[in-house]
């Protein structure tokens, strides 16, 4: 099965989590989502995501003039952004411990 | 904090195409989130073309790594939680340049067709004029013409083709496998008509010979690229509409009025055709002259002839069959009513206005032309000639 239909539910819960541990520009997090092994992760769905994190008052951002390049918007979870994170990675945490019991069954 | 760097604004003019086709494909979400969205894809884009360095090569570069910008915009959409675009408004567009396209179409067929058969300048006018911007628009539509396929009444004559298999089909599709035929067919109406129309017997062959192929790939070229039948519709009907006028004009070619004139060329004519079958010479007062003779500038008799209006089995004694040599005036020759041979009728009384010379017709008498100003003061008949 092609990943990208998986990740479109679980997109949330990577970016804010990426975010969580540190702020970080669009492409930079691309990087760490496909780092991380998320390598079917499309640039337009992060950068859509964080638009949508950001408009649903979960994300703060801030502009960082760069030396070597184009200034960059940085992304940074307030504290909203992380009570939903918590409740998101909870959700998930239920729903992966529920389908491996269905699929490892 | 965000001064005037360097690269930000101008990035490569590939990224800036690329963010151009983004915008568009976003312009239905308000301004400033486009302004906010895009700003973000501006950074993403920077990146991209400094991650490709050297090997980018243009926006075909950023579309293999990006997909197309429609594609980008599409699934930052989705991931934005964006309302979808308009479809409504973007997948089914007005309908009214394909109707007014249609429409040019078969105006320009009906304004040819009718405007010839009834000789009618202005409806011939509008008939050239109507496909015009019919054609500015199916140019744009794309070889197909989907907006005007699209269009119900486009859809319904489709649709209206009997069934295969029916009767009904097989005499459609016959009549259609005609086609070539009526390509050859409009090529020779207008090779012909037109050849007639300058006079020309080779014009006709070449323009047949030209037209031929060129008719035949007009008619492929329409079957291959709709957008052609803007051009070929009209004209078709320019030919259907040549084709009675050219039947009902065929005397014109058969027997055409230049091999009657053709044969008898000979004798002298008025401007206006008509024959000239003596000379009447009168002097200054408008006294009937006679015993004149006539040269030309070279020394040659003029003839007048005073043949040609009877059919006369027996040549009489009067006129030798050589050059007629008789001064003028000679009379005329005519049918006899009773007897159906030639008479010969003598010149009858005849008054005619002598123009007065005016002063600068004199004075421009030429004084080379030894018998006055015989060619600037021609005599005008009054009366009724022979």
């Amino acid at each position: 099965m092609d990943t990208s239909q998986l990740l479109k539910g679980v997109l949330d819960l990577a970016v804010l989590t990426v975010l969580a541990s540190d702020d970080g520009y669009g492409y930079e997090v691309v990087r760490r989502l496909r780092t991380a092994g998320l390598e079917e992760v499309g640039d337009a769905s992060v950068y859509g995501t964080l638009r949508r994190l950001f408009n649903a008052g979960l994300l703060t951002s801030y502009v960082v003039a760069s030396d070597e390049g184009p200034h960059r918007k940085y992304y940074s979870l307030n504290d909203l952004g992380r009570v939903r994170l918590g409740e998101i990675t909870k959700v998930w945490r239920e729903f992966a411990a529920t389908m491996e019991g269905l699929v490892g069954a | 904090m965000s001064e005037p760097a360097r690269e930000t604004t101008t990035g490569p003019a590939a990224a800036q195409s690329y963010l151009d086709g983004v915008r568009a494909a976003l312009a239905d979400l308000p301004a400033a989130e486009v302004d906010e969205i895009l700003d973000d894809v501006r950074g993403h884009l920077d990146e991209i073309v400094a991650e490709l360095g050297a090997d980018a090569d243009g926006t075909e570069s950023l579309t293999k790594r990006l997909g197309t910008p429609a594609d980008y915009a599409a699934e930052l959409r989705a991931a934005a939680g964006y309302p979808e675009p308009a479809t409504v408004a973007a997948a089914v567009p007005s309908p009214w340049p394909a109707r007014w396209a249609l429409s040019g179409m078969l105006v320009g067929a009906a304004g040819l067709a009718l405007g010839l058969l009834s000789r009618n300048p202005l409806l011939v006018l509008i008939g050239v004029l109507a496909p015009v911007p019919a054609l500015a628009i199916v140019v744009k539509d794309g070889k197909d013409v989907p907006a005007v396929a699209a269009l119900p009444v486009v859809r319904r004559f489709v649709a209206a083709r009997p069934p295969a298999g029916s009767a009904a089909r097989s005499v459609t599709d016959f009549v259609a496998s005609l086609q070539p035929a009526w390509w050859l067919l409009r090529a020779l109406i207008a090779g012909i008509l037109i050849g007639a129309i300058v006079g020309e017997s080779l014009a006709t062959v070449v323009l047949v010979v030209v037209g031929l192929p060129v008719s035949v790939w007009l008619g492929y070229a329409s079957k291959r690229d709709r957008r052609w039948l803007w051009l070929v519709v009209p004209l078709n009907a320019l030919a259907v509409a040549l084709l009675p006028i050219g039947l009902d004009g065929s005397n014109l070619l058969g027997s055409s009025p230049r091999a009657v004139s053709s044969a008898p060329l000979t004798g002298l004519y008025q401007d206006d055709g008509r024959p000239i079958r003596d000379i009447r010479p009168v002097d200054a007062f408008g006294n009937p002259l006679s015993g004149v003779y006539l040269f030309d500038q070279d020394g040659r008799p003029i003839d007048a002839p005073a043949r040609a209006y009877c059919y006369d089995p027996y040549p009489t004694a009067v006129r030798p069959t050589g050059p007629d040599l008789r001064p003028y005036p000679r009379g005329t020759t005519d049918e006899d009513p009773t007897t159906g041979r030639c008479r010969t009728v003598p010149p009858g009384p005849l008054v005619v206005a002598v123009p007065q010379p005016t002063p600068s017709a004199a004075a421009t008498g030429a004084p080379g032309a030894p018998y006055g100003p015989s060619t600037t003061a021609a005599p005008t008949p009054a009366g009724p000639t022979g």
